[in-house]
């Protein structure tokens, strides 16, 4: 037998305390930039801030302007109404920041094998997931609640006053509560989905047949009932009814918000439970 | 205290047994693990890296149980058989992600990931993706993750496929150095005969089992149903085979093209080696080499799996 030397010592240098999901979030995130797809969109939600920074320039410039004139436009004005506006008119930015980057997570570390190499290092599957969600999460909330939120900043700063928010108080709880809501159910839906296959594409068709098909769906059942509340299992309808019903606007469908709230909550739980139960190093066939 | 310790462990697949009741103990130094396809190699590759939950049975690695324990993968370097990495990194920017989900900090991360490149031969600077690399180039970077950490255990799981010939000699003579320098490596692999460049120690798996475990000199020795071929060197090879069939240690004898040579086969080795010697001593016949020719790797491994 040889004689080893076991004096060996391991690495001892100091670590950081920065939670592994976070360093996984960021090195996706750089990556998720990379794409033109994704750039696209970031800069068409760009414009929408743009356009909505040059309505709050209208409203909020003297009467003897030359824009004055544009004032007369009914929607020219920054509060509960135009802030839906703001998050609504982006769903599209949305679901496409969800296709073009968020699906392809899990599908191509499923392909490239990488799950088992993140997970034989000290990262639990909780921490993987969590790393993959929080790139996407970002990517929505730049185009959601952040920008509206600094909307509503400039607008207390342009009129250096907090007048017109007392008359709207729960308006940034609204764009918040909204936000977390369509973020944290469209990022566990993409995720789910992306845990499903190895192919980021077959991952992107399946989530897009899955905001087509199902608002068909329930759209056929509503047509064939009668009942509006088929409307609930679109998870658009869910957020649209919910939008509305969070800033005090007119509701769209005719089903309760809280069914709505409801089927977001029952899409998201089950959309975890089963990322948790999908997400492994080893794909096992059958029991054990 | 042995550094990996499987206690009964046994694993199903749905129907499908894995590996059965399988026991042995790892020190530090180089440990081949060997079995032929289906042997449950890889199936104990993942329990032990915590991918997998044996169904039975107990691993410990460094002391403490590996399911569950993801702490515990700080300190083991891991280098799986079959391509697992971002092809749109770079090979540094790789290891620099890798190194910091251990908890290295950034400037340091960067440091080791271009020290522990260029230590398996990869240029640190490369600005190739890893998509563009190589067979041979992406399992130099796996096995450079596996290493980053200067982790205490390493597992490598078949970590010479795919290389070139001066690779493979390369990744040889670093794994033999890290067991001499004490890390405990376990090391899967298809190809013998480098194994046997690496240590002497084996654990051999078929159909699930631990079919044998130790010194390969010593399993030999346990296999006592196969004769020992032993090649002898000397000056007058007849008369020494004359003697040694006389003696009756001796079941066959072979001449070689070497006409120096003889080739003798016998069942029981101590009673042959003790009358080599004393012929060697008495009858003076000048016996320059004593060579047994199947207590390698490659011959245990065929009498055991056939």
């Amino acid at each position: 037998m040889p004689i080893h030397d076991v004096s060996y010592q391991r690495w001892q240098g100091r670590r950081t305390d920065v939670p592994p999901a976070f360093i996984m979030a960021m090195a996706q995130l750089r990556l998720a930039i990379r794409r033109r797809v994704v750039r696209i969109v970031l800069l068409l939600s760009g414009l929408f801030v743009v356009a909505f920074i040059g309505m709050l320039y209208v409203e909020t410039t003297p009467e003897d302007s030359a824009v004055a004139v544009l004032k007369q436009v009914p929607f020219i004005r920054l509060d509960s109404t135009s802030m839906l506006r703001f998050l609504t008119w982006q769903r599209m930015l949305h679901y496409v920041l969800c296709l073009a980057a968020g699906v392809g997570y899990i599908a191509r570390d499923r392909r490239a094998k990488a799950v088992q190499l993140y997970l034989a290092r000290p990262v639990r599957v909780q921490d993987y997931i969590l790393g993959k969600g929080l790139p996407l999460a970002v990517l929505l909330s730049v185009t959601t609640w952040v920008p509206a939120l600094i909307l509503i900043l400039l607008k207390c700063l342009a009129t250096a006053s907090l007048e017109w928010l007392t008359q709207e108080p729960w308006l940034p709880l609204s764009i918040l509560a909204y936000s977390a809501l369509l973020v944290v159910s469209l990022v566990s839906l993409t995720l789910a989905i992306s845990s499903l296959t190895t192919s980021p594409i077959m991952a992107a068709v399946m989530l897009a047949s899955f905001f087509l098909f199902v608002p068909l769906l329930a759209e056929l059942f509503r047509a064939l009932t009668r009942n509006d509340t088929w409307q609930v299992l679109s998870m658009q309808a869910s957020l649209e009814q919910l939008c509305h019903w969070l800033f005090d606007a007119r509701l769209p469908h005719d089903f309760s918000p809280w069914s709505a709230l409801f089927a977001l909550a029952l899409l998201t739980t089950v959309c975890l439970l089963f990322l948790m139960r999908r997400v492994r190093a080893v794909d096992i066939v059958g029991g054990g | 205290m042995a550094t990996i310790q499987v206690q009964s462990v046994s694993h199903w697949y749905g129907e499908v047994i894995g590996l059965s009741n399988a026991s042995f103990d790892v020190e530090p130094g180089v440990t081949g693990l060997l079995g032929p396809n289906g042997a449950g190699k890889s199936t104990l590759m993942r329990i032990l890296t915590g991918q997998m939950r044996q169904s039975r049975g107990g691993v410990r690695i460094l002391g403490e149980s590996v399911w569950g324990n993801p702490d515990l993968f700080r300190r083991i370097g891991y280098c799986p058989e079959l391509d697992s990495m971002y092809t749109e990194l770079t090979g540094r920017q790789f290891l620099r992600l890798m190194l910091r989900l251990c908890g290295v900090r950034g400037m340091e991360a960067d440091r080791k990931a271009s020290d522990v490149l260029a230590r398996v031969g990869l240029d640190p600077d490369l600005r190739k993706p890893i998509g563009a690399y190589s067979k041979g180039m992406r399992q130099r970077a796996k096995l450079a993750q596996a290493l980053m950490l200067e982790a205490e255990v390493l597992l490598l799981d078949e970590p010479l496929n795919g290389m070139d010939p001066v690779g493979r000699k390369d990744t040889v003579d670093l794994i033999a150095s890290l067991g001499q320098q004490g890390h405990t490596v376990l090391i899967s692999s298809h190809i013998l005969h480098e194994v046997e460049q690496m240590t002497a120690k084996i654990v051999l798996l078929h159909h699930g089992r631990v079919l044998a475990q130790g010194n390969v000199h010593e399993i030999r020795d346990h296999i006592e149903d196969q004769a020992r071929s032993v090649l002898l060197r000397c000056v007058e090879p007849q008369r020494l085979a004359a003697q040694l069939l006389q003696s009756g240690e001796v079941t066959g004898v072979r001449f070689t093209r070497d006409p120096n040579a003889l080739v003798v086969e016998t069942a029981s080795a101590d009673a042959f080696f003790q009358r080599v010697t004393a012929l060697g001593f008495s009858d003076g016949i000048e016996i320059t080499e004593v060579q047994p020719l199947d207590d390698d790797l490659q011959s245990v491994f065929q009498y055991l799996v056939g």
